[in-house]
């Protein structure tokens, strides 16, 4: 029962009150300092004070205060120019309006609950069926429609709305999921090793046909196939029927993979979907002009998992990339990696870390002698073998979690008159060229119960609870075990029955929704809040059953658990997933840099940006660094090709690691890493705008007003006549747009440091205008087209603060501010794992995290455990 | 008679018959080699004897093994015997050898050219070229060279040298002048 003052039951009444005592407490405040620019003659940035009469209970209004409030705070109200409040007389209007405000906002929570249900975001969906059925490779989100974001992130249930077309998607991929639960046979499919070669697929041999690629036998260029000179060679055909692609020769491969070729190992696609053990190796070297050398370092192989669609006919991109690995000079290095892989699924390789060179049209436009007229960097896959689906135990455990130990037999039709079996499709090898065949047993085999539905009520009473992260009363199962029941009396076998009511319980809201009582948390709301929170998915068996224990809630309890689920390798969802919102490194593939302004882009570099980031807040959770890593660090997690981008030496090869910077160095906090400098640029050019507005809304906490509507954006000149500071300054000169540009662009001048690909510059590039540009790190490979145009100006003044005139002086001054860079990132959390903004009410919780916190240390191991004890998050 | 075929009782062992027919393929001495590696793969049959310079591949068969079916009382007729070698070296041989349907052309109407396509090393590119002229109507036979060199005897009545430079330009093979 609540506890609650009953005055607190009757919001509209408490709500007036409290506008009422707000204008009539403030009224002097507000005329001395702020009617003069807000009346309804001037209405300074559209306020109008004398005509804010509405009532508090109303959300907008209550945000306008809140925005008053914070303004004056601030000391951003009254202007610097008009006299400045006596601080007294600020404080205690302050702290009236403060106290109204959070009396009013507690008021809106209470009658609308903090958060209403929400539904599980795709990614959610995905880990949840993932953890249920124990497919850690089940992909699945992409078949859903994409989630809608609020807040800065998608697990808001402001932005989870629901139409049918989900209703209809999750139907289907319920089945998809189940399809791939249910054992369809009565032994495992058969284990099979099978070492490929690249040569032997259709693009690599077009490769090794025309000069980009060359096959090579104990080191040196196959006798048998030489490389191209003059001449690409001629007929493909021939060469194949000869069976000069598939005498086990290595491939040296001297072009990147681009939209239009891809090195897959296409001999092989699955066929039953597992667990898959591949081995491949991979070596580098200089080729000169027909002479192996030893290669300038430790070249990157990229290793992917590539889905085809169809027949497998047509070229396609990799599905994810599964990692890049070290091609060291001269001597093979063999690399081992577990992955899964689904239907028509199968291994891609790059040579990642080469610069983009075509050498089949060497002949045309340059040396003519394609391959053999070539110096310069390769990589070679010597082999790869793949080896599976490995199952610990068949049937499989999704199958057991679903039909527990009931024996999959053979449907014999005759044996089971009037009784509808499962339809399996006809399983068979689909992609062109791919050797591997099925194996199938013959006849229909399904689960066969002796009682079903006794059956059916104890698989369901075991599945339901673990479905929907709660215990299930014996209403809601015995509905389940009624529909199972209807199927098997309307001639349904025990599959396709028992198939029907697991596919209706995760269509159903118990397993979509994130459902939580009203105020406190119970034990089993907390364990889900606590998975989705740091793996993105369902609480484990050792959750549920401290919640069914009753134990959850105990504070050294949630802690050795907050640390159990963040040292699990899941919690990497939680990293994937929060830095791809926080920071929006989701969106870091939405533009390619333009070719000729920035050459040396590569999507081994992009990966390498994504890479770093995720390294890098990995690293500030397990060493429990503070905040101030926001902006300032004395190490960065790089690799050779990050490092070459950022100038670092002494750094080799493809692997993410601890990089200690001398003292000083602008690189390793978030605020000037590459990923971050990407994805706040346009491809083209960068805008102080924007990326002032990322720093201030992402790692400072200061979102600022979204701009005004009817107000062009500020088009760069990429002839490289203008600088964007010169341009700004135009739009500056309007006094409605000044006041907002005051704050945002400082950080974002500071941030002109650094080009659209994160790359630290002095002056602008440009495509026409400017000075010949010397290569730098720049790989000798690539051509430069791009001139130097005007030098970068990164001074500016953040409001309040002594101007700075480089990033470096920037970081020092944000790193001054740790609590303000702590109660960003608590406040970042919050929203994540509440799935709600957090109300004016709720700042003094948050503040009491911040606190905390830092008494502490600050750390952001420490900031997980403070959210989590804090009574927002163990209150709905 | 379109083929040129000798067949031969032997007295004892296997094979126990011979066949000679004409093969396109041979396009460099060291494709004889591949013929018998080839050839040895087929049950029943084997390479007797290898003319280059003409084509022409003597094969021993055993007709029980080699021709499905086989009945002794009703031997089968030498086009039946010739379908089925000609089907099994090309199936085999992934079309690279194929008996040559063309009737012989006399010694006589024979005019031999030549064309430079500059060095190939590799032996498939070899015969790339190779076959562009060997399969051309009105060719005898061809051979060609790892420097470069083809030589091709032909029919002048029914092809000549700029009809053929013309095909193996069209299939991207750079001649050079002689």
């Amino acid at each position: 029962m609540s506890t609650r003052p009953s005055v607190l039951r009757r919001p509209a009444l408490v709500a007036a009150l409290c506008l009422a005592a707000l204008t009539q407490a403030g009224e002097p405040f507000l005329r001395e300092h702020c009617i003069e620019c807000h009346d309804a003659e001037t209405r300074k940035g559209d306020l109008d004070l004398t005509a804010f009469k509405a009532d508090l209970a109303n959300s907008e209004n209550l945000a306008r205060w809140v925005k008053i409030h914070d303004r004056i705070e601030n000391g951003e109200m009254p202007p610097k120019k008009k006299s400045r409040p006596p601080a007294d007389l600020k404080v205690a209007y302050l702290t009236e309006l403060s106290g109204r405000l959070t009396i009013a906002d507690r008021l809106r929570l209470t009658e609308s609950g903090r958060a209403g249900v929400r539904r599980l975001t795709r990614a959610e969906y995905e880990n949840n069926l993932r953890d249920l059925l124990g497919l850690p490779g089940l992909s699945l989100q992409n078949n859903l429609p994409s989630d809608g974001s609020a807040h800065g992130f998608d697990k808001n249930n402001d932005a989870l709305d629901i139409s049918h077309v989900n209703l209809e998607k999750y139907m289907e991929t319920a089945d998809l999921a189940l399809d791939m639960a249910i054992a369809t046979r009565p032994t495992a499919p058969p284990c099979e090793k099978v070492r490929l070669t690249l040569a032997g697929n259709y693009e690599p041999n077009i490769m090794i046909m025309q000069g980009d690629a060359m096959l090579l036998r104990q080191g040196k260029p196959d006798p048998a196939f030489p490389p191209c000179g003059a001449h690409p060679h001629l007929n493909q055909g021939v060469h194949e029927s000869m069976g000069l692609f598939t005498q086990g020769s290595s491939t040296g491969i001297f072009r990147t993979e681009d939209e239009s070729w891809h090195a897959y190992f296409k001999r092989f696609a699955a066929l039953y979907p597992g667990r898959y053990h591949v081995r491949a190796s991979v070596w580098s070297m200089q080729w000169d002009k027909g002479t192996v050398r030893p290669s300038r370092g430790i070249e990157a192989a990229r290793l992917s998992v590539v889905q085809f669609s169809e027949n497998g006919r047509f070229g396609q991109p990799a599905s994810y990339v599964v990692g890049y690995f070290d091609a060291p000079s001269l001597t093979p290095q063999i690399h081992d990696l577990d992955v899964w892989l689904n239907f028509k699924e199968t291994i891609g390789f790059n040579p990642a870390s080469l610069a983009h060179v075509e050498l089949y049209s060497i002949g045309k436009y340059g040396p003519k002698l394609r391959t053999m007229g070539f110096t310069g960097p390769c990589v070679v896959s010597d082999w790869i073998e793949i080896e599976g689906p490995f199952h610990d135990t068949w049937p499989t455990v999704a199958h057991r979690r679903l039909f527990g130990t009931l024996l999959v037999s053979e449907f014999i039709p005759k044996d089971h008159p009037g009784i509808r079996a499962p339809v399996r499709p006809r399983l068979k090898q689909e992609i062109i060229g791919s050797n591997n065949q099925p194996q199938e047993p013959k006849g229909i085999w399904t689960v066969f119960s002796p009682s079903p539905l006794e059956d059916a009520d104890q698989l369901l009473g075991d599945f339901l609870p673990k479905a929907f992260r709660r215990p299930v009363d014996e209403a809601t199962r015995r509905q389940y075990v009624e529909q199972v029941s209807a199927r098997i009396k309307a001639g349904d076998c025990f599959e396709l029955a028992m198939r029907s009511a697991y596919r209706a319980a995760l269509c159903s809201p118990d397993f979509l929704y994130l459902i939580e009582p009203a105020d406190k948390l119970d034990d089993h709301a907390l364990a889900s809040r606590l998975a989705s929170f740091l793996w993105n998915s369902r609480p484990d068996e050792a959750l549920i059953t401290l919640a069914g224990q009753a134990k959850l809630r105990d504070a050294t309890v949630l802690d050795e658990n907050v640390e159990r689920l963040l040292r699990d390798p899941k919690s990497q969802r939680f990293v994937e997933d929060f830095l791809g919102q926080w920071l929006k490194l989701r969106q870091i593939g939405s533009n390619d840099p333009d070719k000729k302004l920035y050459p040396e882009f590569s999507p081994y570099l992009q990966d390498s940006m994504v890479s770093e980031t995720r390294a890098f807040f990995r690293e500030m959770l397990d060493q429990n660094l503070d905040a101030t890593h926001l902006v300032k660090s004395d190490f960065a997690m790089l690799n050779e090709k990050l490092a070459v981008h950022y100038g670092i030496n002494g750094v080799n090869g493809p692997s993410i690691r601890r990089v200690t910077l001398p003292v000083g160095h602008v690189r390793g906090p978030f605020l000037t890493q590459a990923a971050v400098l990407k994805i706040t640029a346009n491809g083209t050019t960068t805008s102080p705008v924007v990326r002032g507005a990322f720093v201030m809304s992402r790692l400072l906490g200061k979102p600022p007003d979204p701009p005004p509507a009817n107000v062009p954006a500020v088009e760069p000149d990429v002839r490289g006549a203008t600088t964007i500071r010169e341009l700004l300054a135009k739009h500056r000169n309007d006094q409605t747009c000044a006041t907002c540009h005051a704050k945002i662009d400082p950080p974002g001048f500071a941030l002109e440091s650094f080009d659209v690909i994160g790359g630290q510059r002095k002056r602008y590039r440009a495509l026409d205008l400017g000075d010949d540009a010397p290569r730098g790190s720049i790989d000798p490979l690539i051509k430069i087209q791009f001139k130097l145009g005007p030098s970068v100006d990164p001074s500016g003044n953040l409001l309040g603060e002594p101007a700075f005139h480089s990033i470096t002086e920037l970081q020092d001054q944000l790193a001054q501010n740790q609590p303000l860079l702590l109660t960003n990132l608590a406040h970042q959390l919050l929203v994540y794992s509440l799935g709600r903004e957090l109300g004016f009410s709720e700042r003094l919780a948050l503040q009491k995290i911040v606190s905390r916190t830092q008494k502490q240390g600050g750390g952001l191991r420490t900031l997980i455990h403070e959210v989590v004890r804090s009574p927002l998050f163990l209150t709905r | 008679m379109r083929y040129f075929i000798f067949i031969l009782a032997l007295s004892s062992g296997l094979p126990a018959e011979e066949i000679t027919l004409r093969i396109i393929g041979l396009s460099e001495p060291e494709r004889v080699a591949d013929l018998r590696t080839q050839v040895a793969t087929l049950p029943g049959l084997e390479v007797a004897k290898v003319i280059f310079e003409t084509g022409e591949v003597t094969f021993g068969y055993d007709p029980k093994i080699f021709l499905p079916g086989y009945n002794p009382k009703k031997p089968p007729v030498e086009a039946t015997i010739i379908r089925r070698i000609g089907e099994q070296l090309q199936n085999s041989s992934k079309n690279l050898f194929l008996l040559n349907p063309e009737p012989r052309i006399s010694d006589e109407k024979l005019q031999t050219v030549h064309f430079q396509a500059g060095l190939l090393d590799c032996k498939a590119c070899r015969y790339a070229v190779y076959i562009i002229a060997a399969k051309t109507k009105g060719v005898e036979h061809a051979q060609i060279t790892p420097q470069g060199l083809l030589t091709v005897h032909l029919d002048p009545s029914q092809t000549n040298q700029e009809a053929l430079a013309s095909a193996l330009r069209k299939a991207r093979v750079d001649l050079e002048p002689r």
